[in-house]
């Protein structure tokens, strides 16, 4: 339950799909990461992003399958944007389902933090002065 | 054969996507001194940068061997998310 789309997702449909997997499931965390406009000082007007393809997709589940195994999560799904993206639209989601919250919310933040840690996306901001690639992230 | 990839800001460093390098392999040492008769000094933009490496789709070093048939991307630091 990983994917890198173009296009924008709904975050209700993405839940569903989850809370398909097991009637086990009894507490859900998510995180969605939206576009800001503002950023290290700058004003930002829009966002893009880019993948390697084939590399991405395989940490992505890399970090699924630690988030199910070792954090106790019952399913993750990891649904991350590429292209243009505009202000304030999403950029990236995980939905992480557990038993109980404790497990939903551990699993979602690993999952989060390993997809800027180990997932080669790449980050290029928009702004008044011209584009820049951000190479690092907080 | 060997495929080398580009990505984000270093591929607009180097000013391309990929090139193909006809090579049986050896380190990727080895490698960026193949591309550099290539493409002159592409090794220097690489070094300068924050530059990290995949073989076949996982990090990997400058002392990782690579053989025939092989992908190697030169990437800059991940800011997914």
């Amino acid at each position: 339950m990983v994917r890198i789309q173009e296009k924008d997702f709904s975050v209700d449909e993405e839940i569903e799909l989850v809370k398909k997997v097991s009637k086990r499931i009894g507490g859900i965390a998510i995180f969605l990461g939206t576009a800001r406009d503002f950023s290290k000082g700058k004003d930002i007007s829009g966002l893009s992003f880019e993948h390697y393809p084939v590399m991405a997709e395989r940490k992505l589940n890399e970090i699924r399958e630690r988030a199910i195994k070792e954090f106790g999560a019952i399913e993750v799904s990891i649904v991350h944007r590429i292209g243009k993206i505009r202000i304030g639209e999403n950029i990236v989601l995980i939905v992480a389902a557990a038993e109980h919250r404790k497990e939903a919310f551990n699993a979602c933040e690993f999952s989060i933090d390993e997809l800027k840690r180990i997932t080669p996306i790449w980050k290029k901001e928009t702004a008044i002065g011209g584009e820049e690639w951000v190479e690092q992230h907080p | 054969m060997i495929k080398i990839r580009f990505f984000a800001g270093i591929k607009e460093r180097v000013g391309k996507e990929e090139v193909i390098l006809d090579s049986k392999g050896g380190s990727v040492s080895d490698i960026l001194k193949a591309l550099d008769e290539d493409t002159p000094r592409i090794s220097e933009i690489l070094l300068s940068l924050k530059t990290m490496i995949a073989v076949n789709h996982e990090m990997a070093g400058m002392q990782t061997l690579v053989k025939d048939g092989d992908e190697v991307a030169f990437i800059p630091p991940f800011s997914g998310g």
